[in-house]
């Protein structure tokens, strides 16, 4: 690892130092690390090299040497450098590496290296028995410059191909998901999609690419579920003791109705989706039973028959 | 070696370049704990290595000076290397998120808050509404258990197992509460189990904090949530119709056929229990095709509720 880390040293060093575009023939004869003796060697290490230093935010652009452009050389833009964080104190920066240290992202490169290139903070690392799973790897990622970049992407959902116009993303209950206007539907029309159903991600075309309609947010993004539209219902469900304050925790709404002769408790229940509703219901086992309205009943009692 | 442990070590090296140049003569100490050098001697490797870079001619006026002087770092470079590298988009969301996730737990840190907006404005003038991150809402008991966590502290609580929706008391050692999925977990020693186990906080009914303290398990790093098939699984071949597709991309399963509008899958559960009130829940869209053990469960289950229904 050193040679490779002291050869890439030394290329950024002279490309910067430079200031000018360098071409690949210069680069092997001048650069300490590169003296390859065939062609095809030097090409490899040099093609590995700039995919080690794009996964590190500096993308070689390729420029002509001289106004005649004959012949093209390498440069680093500009654009490369950070533009952000220098006004983070260091009370803000230790927050968010303890932040950073919490949250499980994934193999890629992240958080944690993101924190270094803003100077770093002054943290030790220490147990924290508190943390959480947000995957970042490498697709929500792709994603997050879509929409960064406001550049088109195509993916394929549900076997079909598509072309979105990435609005934003959100992390929502245990899940990235996206939001954006399919291309010739109107920009209004927001659909969301969820991230790790979304195969074959690639940007379609230029950054700039749309404009954001002006009333969106990335929190409303799965703010309401499918099944949870509709006119609102109330369940009428009985609970064993075991059961009874789990049921009420973790229906939204539920409401105690008093209990009947077995002790058992009488909750109403809010819902909207029938079918969704059963599904929730049936996670209690037999110590629920679902008392009215009569239709919901006959669901319950037909769904456990239909498998048989 | 990897590309992705060069690219982090050669990353680290840059950062620290342009920290130093900005901030120069800093102590070994502080740059140790800023840059995540664990030994000092990592930190004296990656400045050799800088020793010997430097500018074509490679005499010692073009390499650079880096070492270490009465405890305080000294970095003798020209700047070529003093502007610090743009974030990349995983690691932008890799950081923004974690923090919009952590902001919003409680009690809510007023720093962490604060480095938020700065950085979502900075990385999206004029559209700070384009990114969201959040953690499932916090049951109950998360915060006692942190706490018990954190204290060493035995506690005693009342634990609605998924298993049988039947109640237990057992006394556990917290090690850390994780959120995944969706929901929160609690990884603790079980003394009841005599083992390792994960808990779902929300089905935890009531708990006391005990007066007696444990020491902490070494190596405890944040659980797996999900579940990871193993010799003790109990398996069953499932056949599901179109709308019981997602079982196969929420478990994890084996594919053994799709085609004819079935996928058929080989399921692992640790309890036959699980799969039972899967396939319950399923109903017509999904079949069983073989499992002995889930074959009676099932059938037990179903005819429990439909007894319930006064339908047996």
């Amino acid at each position: 690892m050193r040679a490779v880390i002291e050869r890439l040293i030394n290329l950024l060093a002279f490309l910067i130092d430079s200031g000018r575009p360098v071409t690949a023939r210069e680069i092997r004869l001048t650069v300490h690390g590169y003296g390859q003796d065939s062609d095809a060697a030097f090409h490899r290490m040099f093609e590995r090299d700039k995919d080690t230093l794009r996964r590190l935010g500096v993308k070689l652009e390729m420029r002509s040497t001289d106004v005649w452009e004959v012949e093209k050389g390498y440069v680093i833009p500009d654009e490369t450098y950070r533009t952000i964080g220098p006004d983070l104190t260091e009370e803000e920066r230790t927050a968010l590496a303890l932040a950073v240290h919490m949250m499980r992202t994934g193999d890629g490169l992240s958080g944690s290296d993101a924190l270094l290139k803003l100077g770093g903070a002054r943290f030790v690392e220490a147990a924290v028995p508190m943390g959480a799973d947000l995957a970042p790897g490498e697709r929500p990622g792709a994603v997050f410059e879509a929409v960064f970049e406001q550049r088109r992407l195509r993916f394929t959902y549900h076997g079909s191909r598509r072309t979105v116009d990435p609005y934003g993303m959100r992390y929502h209950r245990g899940r990235w998901y996206f939001a954006g206007a399919e291309k010739g539907r109107p920009a209004e029309e927001i659909r969301t999609y969820r991230l790790d159903r979304a195969e074959g991600l690639e940007a379609a075309g230029p950054a700039g690419a749309f404009e954001r309609p002006g009333g969106f947010a990335a929190r409303d993004i799965m703010s309401s579920l499918p099944w949870e539209t509709g006119p609102e219902l109330t369940a009428r469900v009985r609970c064993g003791p075991d059961a009874a304050w789990w049921a009420e925790s973790r229906f939204p709404g539920a409401r105690k109705a008093g209990r009947d002769a077995e002790g058992w408790t009488l909750l109403d229940i809010p819902y909207r989706a029938e079918r969704n509703f059963v599904n929730q219901i049936l996670t209690l086992d037999d110590a629920a039973e679902v008392l009215a309205p009569p239709g919901l009943r006959r669901a319950v009692i037909s769904r456990v028959r239909s498998g048989a | 070696m990897s590309a992705e442990s060069t690219s982090r070590r050669l990353n680290r090296i840059l950062a620290m370049v342009a920290w130093i140049i900005a901030n120069p003569y800093p102590q070994v100490s502080e740059v140790m704990e800023r840059f995540g050098y664990r030994e000092r001697k990592q930190l004296s490797k990656d400045l050799e290595l800088l020793f010997v870079c430097g500018l074509p001619g490679y005499g010692p006026e073009d390499l650079m000076w880096a070492s270490i002087e009465d405890d305080l770092v000294v970095l003798d470079t020209a700047d070529y290397f003093s502007r610090p590298l743009r974030l990349t988009p995983p690691e932008a969301l890799g950081l923004l998120s974690a923090g919009m996730a952590a902001a919003g737990l409680d009690p809510p840190n007023p720093a962490l808050g604060r480095a938020v907006e700065k950085l979502t404005a900075a990385l999206f003038p004029g559209a700070p509404e384009a990114l969201d991150a959040e953690l499932p809402p916090e049951p109950e008991h998360l915060d006692a258990l942190r706490r018990a966590a954190a204290d060493r502290r035995a506690v005693l609580v009342t634990y609605l197992s998924g298993g049988a929706n039947r109640t237990t008391d057992r006394v556990v050692e917290p090690a850390m509460v994780h959120a995944s999925l969706g929901w929160w977990y609690l990884l603790a020693h079980c003394r009841l189990a005599g083992d390792r186990r994960t808990f779902r906080v929300d089905r935890i009914r009531s708990l006391t904090v005990l007066d007696e303290t444990f020491d902490a398990a070494p190596g405890a790093g944040p659980p797996t949530v999900a579940f990871t098939p193993s010799a003790d699984s109990v398996y069953a071949v499932l056949a599901l119709g179109e709308e019981a597709r997602w079982v196969a991309e929420y478990y994890p399963v084996e594919t053994v056929s799709d085609g004819g509008g079935e996928l058929v899958v080989r399921f692992a559960a640790a309890d036959p229990r699980v799969t039972a009130r899967l396939l319950i829940r399923l109903g017509d869209r999904a079949r069983l095709v073989e499992g002995e053990e889930v074959s009676r469960e099932t059938e037990r289950l179903r005819r429990a509720i439909l007894s319930r229904y006064g339908e047996a």
